[in-house]
């Protein structure tokens, strides 16, 4: 498994100090809990990943990772986001 | 007076039209997966003596639109022909509904909230605080469960009371101050400019970046400085991402008012639906899960619609046709009407009322599945599957939309924002086997596979899907390159479907199954007869009359398929304006070539096919040319003439093609 990972300079929003871990949506596994902190997709697509709730720091669960699209919990509702779309969501994990 | 008006607005599959049906009397298709509606519905109400208009929208996430169906919402709210909106929103989701919610209140709308499905969120613990919520809000809110018809009559009080204060609202957000800064130079250049929107709310979209209503203000002025001053602003800040920030100091309010106002549950229950999900979307169990649901689907159909209910309606049409037929004897008809009427109207349109049950059935498994939640997963199963065939899992939807009826398939495919897959699926759409055909299946299954009718069912849906996925590779492979779009589903919680709208969706489809028995298809097989029994000189229903020397003309078409006489051609072609106009227009041909020999449909089925030409003709049913109304609706949702036309074409080609495999493999095999 490749775990991506970037350095960001954290910033007042974070509030986590001066370095933040940032992974993928597709490198954490079941259960694991992350804060949104950046989106590297087309407009469309970010767009709409803000729109159902994928702001920064939204508190997402993965309940599915494994074959097919990954299956998140945000604000207690269930969203599916295929493997691509997934790939381009980073988080802090938490 | 121009009689005031209501349009529900809210997220995917929050229950507008749910509400909409409840408020309005109407009888709109309902279901449990997100874009379920996907154009405009109007409808009214009486209340104390008033009556009021109400428009129901396809869902939308934000006021940023990309979808066709989108667009129509969006639209929809920026002309402001609406007096009050009332804002659906799910009770167990407020956080991101909210987040409509405060663009509504951005725009300055007037709005009433209805809170809706709040026995869902109360089975999962959650809490309300109504009063905080109207108070932040700036708006009425109403607990609503428009399933259930509860809080209607509220909610209708309060909207109608909200239409009276009708005046601008203050926009209770607060931006950056980066934002905030932008915003008011922005707002100044656009004051006084007779645009058509308030120009604060202007300025924020175009802060935001939002090129839809970028381009309609730019439409809308010749004001140079204005255009200059947009273009301008976003050249300069083409690195900064005001829309995020925008987004977030939305969801910071959403957040607060949510923070304020509900109580969820320490630890999330864990429902039923995550139990459920652990199975239905397993990595292996997925897609045989989906193969067993649609086997049974089939099975039940075939048990209870035709081997159960089948003969009662057999029974019903064939008494009925005696008794006309002693009754014309009686009264002394001349021949002709006794013919019309017994071998066109009875045999023929007769044959196809007589699947009513079995197509009430179906409609009904396929509802219960729309109302329960599987949808949406079915979508997830099939999307890593899909896009092998350069589809996504979106599609999946309209192709099970599709087993319904072609025509909703079709439309449905607006909910993709990307334009190549939206084309692709409309292409594959014909070749989900629909309702219509079902009746066709039935025949040939009952003159040759009678104890295997749901396995051949599913044999013939699954080998539809199989060749939509091929043609979807062959079309992403040519005409639309590229890769599928992003998928995005939400999975909605699994619901009991409750009867009242499992029977409205059956019945929405069984009504104009009947309707259509009643108009197109006693037309055509009128057409038909009248084409049958003359000229005047030729024996009736003879090769020598009109239609048949017609069809001996199709005859060397269909010869490789094994399709040997010129009852079959024709009856292919009533087939184009309407699918059950096969079936009808072979009862009436049978019905009258056999009349001295009294033969049902059936048995004259097996006078003229084989077991392996009449799977020929199933395939090429299957597969070819789809009816009048599903290329019309190609033709208005492509908003071109050639595309219905190349898909009129193509198909036939695939059917033929497929036929003519089935019989000349099958007769290599050594099967007849």
């Amino acid at each position: 498994m490749i775990i991506q990972l970037k350095l960001g300079t954290a910033n007042n929003d974070y509030g986590e100090g001066l370095m933040m871990v940032q992974v993928s949506l597709t490198n954490l596994q079941k259960g694991e809990r992350g804060k949104v902190s950046a989106i590297d997709a087309g407009k469309h697509a970010t767009k709409r990943l803000y729109e159902i709730g994928f702001n920064t720091s939204a508190h997402v669960t993965v309940i599915k990772n494994d074959a097919g699209p990954v299956v998140v919990s945000i604000n207690g509702n269930k969203v599916a986001l295929g493997r691509g779309l997934a790939h381009k969501v980073m988080l802090a994990k938490e | 007076m121009k009689t005031k008006r209501i349009a529900l607005v809210g997220n995917p599959n929050s229950g507008k039209t749910t509400l909409f049906n409840a408020i309005t009397g109407s009888n709109q298709h309902v279901g449990n997966w997100p874009g379920v509606t996907v154009e405009k519905k109007e409808g009214s109400f009486t209340y104390k003596g008033a009556s009021y208009d109400v428009v129901d929208l396809p869902g939308i996430y934000s006021l940023g639109a990309f979808s066709e169906d989108e667009i129509v919402s969006m639209e929809y709210i920026l002309s402001d022909d609406a007096d009050v909106i009332i804002n659906v929103i799910d009770a167990s989701n407020i956080e991101r509904n909210l987040y409509l919610t405060t663009q509504l209140l951005e725009m300055g709308k007037n709005v009433v909230i209805a809170l809706n499905m709040v026995d869902e969120a109360e089975r999962r613990q959650i809490t309300f605080d109504l009063d905080a919520m109207a108070k932040g809000l700036l708006c009425p809110v109403v607990p609503t469960v428009a399933s259930r018809s509860n809080g209607t009559e509220l909610i209708i009080k309060e909207a109608i009371g909200a239409m009276g204060k009708r005046t601008r609202r203050e926009n209770p957000l607060t931006y950056s101050e980066n934002v905030a800064h932008h915003l008011g130079h922005m707002e100044e250049l656009l004051t006084g400019k007779g645009l058509p929107y308030p120009p604060r709310w202007a300025a924020i979209k175009v802060i935001e970046g939002d090129s839809h209503v970028i381009a309609r203000l730019e439409a809308s002025t010749d004001d140079e400085e204005v255009k200059r001053g947009i273009k301008e602003f976003h050249r300069f800040h083409s690195s900064d991402n005001f829309e995020l920030e925008i987004v977030d100091s939305r969801y910071a309010f959403a957040h607060r008012i949510a923070e304020q106002t509900v109580k969820r549950p320490q630890v999330e229950v864990v429902t039923l639906t995550d139990k459920i999900d652990k199975i239905l979307i397993n990595k292996y169990l997925g897609i045989p899960i989906f193969a067993l649901i649609m086997l049974a689907v089939f099975q039940l159909t075939f048990a209870i619609g035709e081997d159960l209910l089948g003969g009662y309606a057999a029974t019903l049409v064939d008494g009925f046709g005696l008794w006309l037929e002693r009754l014309l004897s009686w009264a002394n008809a001349p021949q002709f009407l006794i013919s019309f009427m017994i071998d066109g109207v009875i045999n023929g349109v007769g044959a196809v009322v007589e699947f009513v049950p079995l197509i009430t059935v179906m409609y009904l498994l396929l509802s219960f599945l729309e109302d329960s939640g599987y949808m949406a997963r079915a979508a997830y199963v099939w999307d890593n599957l899909m896009r092998r065939f350069g589809m996504q899992g979106k599609a999946f939807i309209s192709m099970i939309i599709g087993f319904g009826c072609t025509v909703p398939a079709i439309m449905s495919a607006r909910t993709m924002d990307n334009k190549k897959d939206r084309m692709v699926t409309m292409l594959v759409a014909p070749f989900m086997s629909c309702g219509a055909k079902l009746p066709i299946y039935s025949v040939f299954i009952a003159a040759f596979f009678p104890s295997h009718g749901g396995l051949v069912l599913f044999s013939l849906y699954a080998f539809g899907i199989i060749l939509g996925l091929l043609m979807g590779k062959l079309f992403n492979k040519t005409l639309f390159k590229g890769e599928s779009s992003y998928f995005i589903m939400e999975l909605p919680p699994y619901r009991i479907p409750s009867a009242k709208s499992v029977v409205r969706n059956m019945w929405l489809n069984v009504s104009d199954f009947i309707k259509r028995a009643g108009t197109i298809i006693f037309v055509v097989v009128t057409v038909m007869w009248l084409l049958a029994v003359l000229p005047k000189a030729a024996i009736p229903y003879s090769q020598a009359s009109y239609l048949g020397r017609l069809g001996t003309l199709l005859i060397p078409v269909f010869r490789h398929a094994g399709f040997g006489t010129w009852q079959e051609s024709v009856a292919l072609f009533a087939g184009i304006p309407a699918k059950e106009a096969v079936v009808g227009t072979l009862g009436m041909l049978y019905a009258g070539q056999y009349m001295e020999e009294g033969a049902m449909l059936v048995t004259a089925v097996q006078q003229h096919f084989t077991a392996l030409t009449a799977l020929a003709y199933m395939v090429m049913v299957l597969l070819y040319t789809p009816c009048i109304a599903t290329l019309s609706t190609v033709g208005k949702e492509t908003k071109s003439l050639r595309w219905p036309m190349a898909m009129a074409l193509y198909t036939f080609v695939i059917g033929w093609v497929a036929a003519v495999m089935v019989f000349q493999i099958g007769s290599l095999l050594g099967f007849a």
